[in-house]
């Protein structure tokens, strides 16, 4: 996992921070690290295995190798969050590929809802979370992954090509390829979703 | 649908709903962060010795002090006795007090408090 560290255009930035002092021995440093990284991570391992439990694991397993890690990191030489999405990719391709099927939509991607004033419009919301779930779903695996950082991450092309150890000409065709498969698995449910006075 | 444009309001949807992190989760990422966490860096001996003379700096002066020492008691400057030479050619001479005298009380008395007896 060494070898991560050698991608470009890495910057300082604030996570290297809060590493240099969990590895000097900071415990909130760790705390701080944990609720800034670990929902992302959690987030994007979802949406692209399609299982929490998995999801989890993955997200542990990706901090774990950060907690090992820090004593030898060197700063500036990669962005920690891009270092991180890089092993949360590689294992969730590991899951996919082991699994062998494709990825089931998720019951509980979206977790919408307190009954508040706008309950309706959050049901709404999360109606077009799940759909969305459903057609990245049918994806490729690849595909899914270059959407969602994306898309949803909100990842630039150029960070994702270091994530998936790809040019980024391809990570381009990826997206585009996939964006037109979802449109075309999503455009049935237009009106159904709410579509229909937008 | 026609434009995979209008594909960013799933998107917008999805970014404002973010899955939540259990607190198990958490918790266990919290858990690994402690058992992994780095100890404090135990200093070997001799690296603390190291930073005790100084390091480097420290002890070249050292270095530089006790090879004056040496060339000093091999080669005294004009006009110091050359103790290392005697004590190395056997001509070691000490002058030493003649405590017979002493001994017998007749020089010394009194550790220098002695009065004058009228």
């Amino acid at each position: 996992m060494d070898g991560m560290q050698d991608l470009p255009n890495a910057q300082q930035d604030a996570d290297a921070e809060l590493l240099q002092r969990y590895a000097n021995g900071d415990a909130a440093a760790a705390r701080l690290l944990t609720a800034r990284l670990v929902p992302r991570l959690h987030g994007h391992a979802l949406r692209v295995l399609g299982d929490r439990a998995e999801a989890e694991d993955v997200a542990q397993e990706a901090m774990l190798r950060l907690w090992r890690q820090a004593p030898k990191w060197r700063r500036g030489e990669a962005k920690v969050t891009t270092w991180l999405y890089r092993v949360v990719a590689n294992l969730c391709t590991d899951r996919l590929r082991r699994r062998g099927a494709g990825v089931s939509g998720l019951d509980d991607v979206a977790e919408p809802a307190d009954p508040t004033p706008g309950a309706a419009q959050q049901m709404q919301q999360a109606a077009r979370v799940d759909a969305l779930q459903q057609a990245l779903a049918t994806l490729s695996d690849r595909q899914r992954q270059a959407v969602v950082l994306r898309h949803i991450d909100g990842m630039a092309n150029p960070e994702i090509a270091e994530v998936l150890g790809i040019g980024v000409e391809a990570v381009e065709s990826l997206t585009a390829r996939g964006k037109r498969a979802l449109a075309a698995q999503l455009s049935a449910q237009r009106d159904a979703l709410g579509f229909e006075n937008e | 649908m026609s434009d995979v444009d209008d594909l960013e309001d799933f998107f917008a949807a999805a970014r404002a709903n973010p899955p939540q992190v259990s607190a198990d989760l958490q918790a266990r990422v919290l858990a690994d962060a402690e058992a992994h966490m780095p100890k404090a860096l135990r200093q070997p001996w001799h690296q603390a010795l190291w930073q005790l003379l100084g390091g480097a700096a420290g002890l070249s002066g050292l270095a530089t002090a006790a090879a004056v020492g040496v060339w000093v008691g091999v080669a005294p400057p004009e006009g110091m006795p050359d103790l290392a030479g005697q004590f190395v050619t056997g001509t070691w001479e000490t002058e030493t007090s003649d405590l017979t005298a002493a001994d017998t009380g007749s020089e010394f008395g009194g550790f220098g408090w002695d009065m004058e007896e009228s």
